[in-house]
């Protein structure tokens, strides 16, 4: 039996108006996600993977052009955000009123979404604090944001996206602003919450390291598209596509150290506006014949385990 | 013993913000050698942010010294001050913080070449380009606003203004934190050759055990102000033993191991290639 998706893309095309030129920020993404599945979305700055979040939760501006479509299967319905999706940002302070007690805004997702009244509210509001790992939630659910630290403001983030317990946690960059140790934490808290609650979770990063300590599948965006995607355990030990392998080998050796230069990927990203007629790492990979640079490679393989390359057998 | 002084020495450096009981910067000895390659590294609050500050001059120290090539940075004033602090540079984490918004970069870069007298009005243009091909960026770019870059290319203008006044030492702080991993490989790159290139020492303050890895020989961590360990990169972080550095090893974040036989390299389309 084949479960149904929670979250299904098809050929997902946003278009944003900028100057000089539109900003083509998706160019035509298949994306699959499964009830309680946990998916990571690798890419840089300018790759889109905040677009996809944005076009996920139905936050683009109105100017984006969009074609192709996004649907809710195992839901049925189209998603309230709030409800049915949280969303954790890279600056809680982005998602935080800084005038409002934490309570006041955890509780507030309770009364809007789940019907409590506000006395429940305050007691859910320190429950879930708690669970966040905020100590003496009694004590600190009047305070306001500005008297937690970084990473406590980023639980609270967190406390409110879950509170009405929504099927879908989408998660963008949020633990790239903290430091190490903190980092962590937070994505243990993360990863504990979701598995707790069957949540799915979407979680954006530029980061493979942060990916592989989440994620069951990687899904790697390059310029508007998938360049790979795969179970994480296979995508992290073999590879397939010259930017995941060039991505891992410099996050390995800034593991491994050593003093070797890093072999960094030489180049930068294509302009966001800029049209290319054939892969568009292309002018960056060292294994580029004439073909990569003329004709788009399809994807190949399974659509949850594959890759779009012309060097890689299908 | 004919060893020559350190190019930077601190000697019980301390320093307490008013209202606190605890010190932020307590009694710290430090010392970075001509050419030499040093983290600094700690989780936030552990105080390596203010001894940076200190080391600067941008706050004064309420106890320690500070020499600088062989000089007592904290009795030096005016105009021999600010002779020490061409040759004493710091990179932010956050380049768009520290350039003006409303000043087209080329300009930025030409900054500390007449502050400090180096090139002639007539030569600065040709000077703002050769350093700009220094640190890899388009010439063509220094015409551009900060906020007309990428992250990566905003970095490379705060590298180029640092590199102008010709120091001997860079204070990097979280150089390349907010960059991507692939931006943060070429920053670290580049930094590593124009080291070899013009013997430049640096101090790099960082929470990111994988740029102190790369980017560092010797290593300081920092806790609650003090240096709590001190040692080589690669040895420190194999065999921490300070509870705060076996804190901040234990709580990095690192892949899988890769396979014992790795897959075969993609050398060449292994589909049939298409005749051209």
């Amino acid at each position: 039996m084949r479960l149904v998706p929670l979250l299904e893309l098809r050929g997902l095309s946003v278009r944003l108006p900028a100057e000089p030129v539109p900003v083509h920020a998706l160019r035509g993404l298949d994306l699959e996600l499964l009830p309680g599945e946990r998916l990571a979305l690798v890419g840089e700055s300018g790759s889109g993977k905040s677009t996809v979040l944005l076009a996920i939760a139905g936050l683009l501006p109105d100017e984006a052009e969009i074609t192709g479509g996004r649907r809710f299967p195992a839901l049925g319905r189209e998603p309230t955000p709030g409800r049915d999706l949280g969303l954790v940002l890279q600056d809680p302070f982005a998602s935080l009123d800084p005038v409002l007690s934490v309570g006041e805004q955890i509780g507030e997702v309770l009364v809007a979404h789940r019907g409590a009244r506000w006395a429940e509210a305050r007691r859910a509001a320190v429950v879930l604090l708690g669970r966040v790992g905020i100590a003496e939630p009694e004590a600190r659910v009047d305070d306001p944001p500005h008297r937690f630290s970084g990473g406590q403001r980023q639980r609270i983030a967190i406390a409110m996206a879950i509170a009405a317990g929504p099927r879908l946690l989408l998660a963008d960059e949020p633990t790239s602003a903290l430091d190490t140790v903190v980092q962590a934490q937070i994505l243990d808290l993360l990863d504990g919450l979701v598995r707790e609650q069957g949540t799915a979770l979407l979680l954006v990063t530029h980061d493979l390291a942060v990916a592989s300590r989440i994620a069951d599948r990687i899904a790697v965006l390059y310029a508007g598209r998938l360049v790979e995607s795969g179970p994480a355990f296979r995508l992290l030990r073999s590879p397939r596509h010259p930017y995941t392998r060039a991505l891992l080998a410099i996050a390995r050796a800034l593991e491994a150290g050593g003093g070797e230069p890093l072999a960094a990927i030489p180049g930068a990203p294509p302009e966001p506006g800029a049209e290319l007629p054939g892969c568009s790492f292309a002018p960056r990979c060292p294994l580029a014949s004439a073909r990569c640079a003329e004709e788009r490679p399809a994807w190949r393989g399974h659509p949850r385990d594959g890759v779009a390359c012309h060097l890689v057998g299908s | 013993m004919s060893v020559p002084p350190p190019l930077l020495e601190v000697e019980g450096l301390t320093k307490r913000w008013p209202g606190t009981t605890a010190a932020a910067v307590a009694d710290v000895s430090l010392a970075v050698a001509s050419g030499e390659r040093v983290a600094l590294v700690g989780a936030s609050g552990s105080g390596k942010t203010t001894l940076a500050r200190l080391i600067l001059r941008l706050i004064e120290p309420d106890r320690g010294s500070i020499r600088f090539a062989g000089r007592d940075l904290l009795a030096l004033r005016g105009e021999a001050l600010r002779r020490v602090r061409a040759d004493l540079q710091l990179v932010f984490q956050d380049p768009l913080a520290a350039l003006d918004p409303r000043r087209r970069v080329g300009a930025q870069v030409a900054d500390p070449l007449r502050a400090h007298g180096l090139v002639p009005r007539t030569g600065r243009s040709a000077a703002v380009t050769a350093l700009f091909e220094r640190v890899g960026l388009d010439p063509a770019l220094a015409r551009r606003y900060p906020h007309e870059l990428s992250g990566g290319q905003r970095q490379r203008v705060a590298i180029a203004r640092a590199l102008a006044s010709r120091p001997r030492l860079l204070v990097l702080d979280e150089p390349v934190a907010q960059l991507d991993v692939s931006v943060k490989a070429q920053i670290l790159d580049l930094l590593e050759r124009l080291r070899r290139e013009e013997g430049l020492a640096w101090l790099l303050i960082t929470h990111d055990l994988g740029a102190a890895r790369a980017a560092s020989d010797r290593i300081l961590v920092m806790a609650e102000g003090r240096i709590v360990e001190e040692g080589p990169t690669a040895a420190v972080l194999a065999a921490p033993r300070a509870p705060a550095t076996r804190a901040l090893v234990a709580a990095e974040l690192r892949l899988p191991p890769p396979p014992e036989r790795p897959d075969q390299p993609l050398t060449a389309p292994s589909v049939s290639p298409r005749t051209m």
